[in-house]
């Protein structure tokens, strides 16, 4: 039986900690994070909370009413809801200087998926090209994160795509404007495959339509944004539940983790952490050690490391990132057409586009608009406010948008390293984007625009937003998986050439950056180290 | 609440009458306060001399005229915030959500096309009357600020 210390409890962290509680290791988790309050009025749909909660604008907005999105803030369409902005609120210590790359970084228990969309889509062969693995390697992996998490989906257009792997529930109930959708694409089908290279079918998401032990299957309150009371939407402090049953498993929250400490023959020894609590500082004894804190904590924990015992550190490079297009979109057919607000509130339709020009395949998820914070929509119509407010009432049903990722490649330029004086270092991002980036953008989106016409929809002018690197949360990349014995490279199971116990499970391993959330295939990836390596 | 002197109590209950059709009640005039503290100097202070806010605050016909003038003009400017931000409170109050929810007029073509043409033809009416009106005020309150004189 091995000792295993964990350090970060996201996705990959306790997908590895619950597999090898099962195999009968004994796992000790390393976590800044603390757990979340419990949702208020579970049974309360949006419209009921804003009639039942005592101060619905500050559960809403915020109590400094940081969500509310005014014609200052930059570009964004959402705020991040005011319960879910504890996620990324920064320890002291975790100073990050950025150029060119601003990120989210969480440090909340279950890590930046505690606030995702639940897009779940396994990586394929072309997606897996510079992995040293394949898809039929990552296959088990995805069948049993899916049998854990509950996946909804089905074999489509998209399955070309996006591989059919097993335990896939029956899709949730599609909204009117989604049903829309997707018959139009039918009917146009042959033009928008061939014309135009663009698939359309449902999305694969991490949400229950069908009650599982403790879950219940998802009632459409439509507050998905806000936290699901009902555990329907899967994140991954439901599985750090989970490891907690068993005896062997050793919870330590509070503790931010700073480095960690190794001997000449680079075997390490302890981990350093400091309580977020009181400030102590705990020297914490491991056998092995594995780093899940996300592919940016995770470098600030090797690179203080190293810095610690050789007096500086050296550059990761090749940190990606996908960049994340938005464009919304008006279906002329929806217009004054009523809907139901018992929806789902997220995106329940995606949208592949086969890459042109040799370059790889994009992915987008189309999210209808139902119920949501709606002044930032009103905002950007372009009429004073008692027309805005005509309009709105009379498009609201029609109004979509589309959230466009894209591939990244690893390039020696975007780094991560530690800046800094002395004992106060900070953590310094450097990325560019490639060169022929602004040309493949407008590629991307001139095509979706015309997919989207072909659909019934129009773009609004001047609407589409190049989101800025950073805001998609998806790093990867420092620490990549290699055939090859190099420094600063894991094996292919994530275990470090530099450090003989120590592994790696995060995105820091992934070699390549496809357009697909990368959220599926972080927590299959650590299943298969789990199952494979231990 | 009662509009009293506090020029802010004032200001919503002008632009909450012009966004909804009645004044605000004392949950939604508390939060515009508690936002204007909260996220001060974005809003401004509250007791802004600003010509263009005091034209706003004169009553809902005026904050109109502000309203065309700064959504094609001047779309970042505080009243513009102002504005948006009570929106967004308005739209998590109890007493108001409900006008953000309401149901489309009609789902005939035709009829969304007659529903939209008065509101559309008064935000150009307002939109004409307002470039000299506010477009002098705008241009005086920018010339107080660069020569250095009260905001």
């Amino acid at each position: 039986m091995t000792a295993v210390t964990v350090v970060g409890s996201g996705p990959s962290g306790v997908h590895f900690a619950l597999t090898l509680l099962g195999k009968g290791h004994r796992v000790t988790l390393l976590d800044a994070g603390e757990g979340s309050p419990p949702p208020v009025r579970p049974e309360d749909d949006l419209r009921s909370l804003k009639a039942n909660l005592e101060d619905p604008a500050q559960y809403f907005l915020g109590a400094d009413f940081e969500s509310a999105i005014l014609p200052d803030s930059k570009g964004e369409f959402y705020g991040f809801p005011p319960n879910k902005l504890a996620l990324f609120r920064r320890p002291p210590g975790a100073e990050v200087r950025t150029d060119g790359l601003d990120p989210l970084v969480a440090y909340a228990r279950g890590g930046l998926a505690e606030a995702w969309t639940a897009g779940v889509y396994p990586y394929d062969d072309a997606d897996l090209g510079e992995f040293p693995i394949d898809h039929a390697d990552l296959k088990p992996y995805y069948d049993e994160v899916a049998r854990r998490i509950g996946v909804t989906g089905r074999a489509d257009d998209l399955s070309t795509f996006i591989p059919i792997h097993d335990h896939l529930g029956e899709t949730l109930d599609l909204d009117e404007h989604s049903q829309l959708l997707l018959a139009t694409y039918a009917r146009r089908r042959r033009a928008l495959n061939r014309g135009l290279g663009i698939y359309l079918g449902h999305s694969r998401i991490a949400v229950l339509s069908r009650d599982r032990n403790a879950r219940r299957a998802c009632t459409y309150l439509g507050r998905c944004l806000w936290g699901c009371p009902r555990g329907s939407l899967y994140t991954p402090s439901i599985t750090l539940e989970e490891c907690m049953t068993y005896p062997s498993f050793r919870y330590r929250p509070g503790l931010y983790v700073e480095a960690f400490r190794y001997d000449r023959d680079h075997r390490i020894e302890h981990v350093e952490a400091r309580s977020l609590r009181d400030g102590h500082r705990h020297e914490i004894p491991v056998e092995t050690l594995v780093l899940a804190a996300g592919t940016l904590s995770s470098a600030r924990i090797l690179l203080e490391s190293i810095r610690r015992r050789e007096g500086r550190a050296p550059r990761l490079s090749g940190l990606m990132d996908n960049r994340q297009i938005l464009i919304p979109f008006l279906n002329l057919r929806r217009l004054g057409r009523p809907e139901s607000s018992d929806t789902y509130q997220y995106h329940q339709l995606s949208l592949g586009l086969v890459g042109d020009r040799g370059e790889p395949y994009v992915h987008g998820q189309i999210t209808t608009l139902k119920t949501a914070l709606v002044h930032p929509v009103i905002e950007r119509i372009p009429f004073d406010m008692p027309a805005a407010l005509s309009v709105f009432r009379q498009s609201r049903t029609a109004l979509g948008v589309i959230n466009v990722n894209l591939h990244d490649t690893r390039r020696p330029g975007n780094l991560v390293e530690l800046g800094g004086d002395g004992d106060r270092s900070a953590l310094q991002i450097t990325y560019r984007p490639p060169d022929d980036e602004p040309a493949r953008l407008r590629r991307v989106i001139l095509r979706i625009k015309k997919a989207l016409h072909r659909l019934g929809c129009v773009v609004p002018p001047r609407s589409v937003h190049v989101r800025p690197m950073g805001a998609s949360a998806h790093y990867a990349g420092t620490l990549p998986m290699s055939d090859s014995h190099r420094e600063l490279t894991t094996s292919i199971h994530g275990r470090s050439h530099d450090f003989d116990n120590l592994y790696v499970i995060d995105g820091s391993t992934f070699p390549f950056l496809p357009a697909k959330n990368l959220t599926f295939t972080l927590m299959a990836n650590a299943v298969r180290v789990a199952e494979e390596a231990f | 609440m009662k509009a009293t002197g506090d020029p802010l109590v004032q200001e919503c209950t002008v632009l909450c009458a012009y966004l909804v059709g009645r004044p605000p009640d004392e949950y939604v005039t508390r939060k515009y306060i508690e936002a204007h503290h909260r996220l001060n100097p974005r809003l401004g202070t509250g007791t802004s001399r600003d010509p263009v806010l005091a034209l706003a605050r004169r009553g809902t016909l005026a904050a109109g005229l502000v309203d065309a003038y700064t959504r094609v003009f001047r779309r970042d400017s505080i009243f513009r915030r102002k504005l948006i931000l009570l929106v967004a409170i308005l739209e998590c109050a109890p007493s108001t959500a409900a006008a953000f929810e309401a149901p489309p007029f009609s789902s005939s073509t035709v009829r969304v096309i007659v529903h939209l043409l008065p509101p559309t033809m008064a935000f150009l009416t307002r939109l004409v009357i307002s470039v000299p009106v506010v477009g002098l005020l705008d241009l005086v309150s920018r010339l107080r600020r660069n020569g250095g004189g009260p905001p």
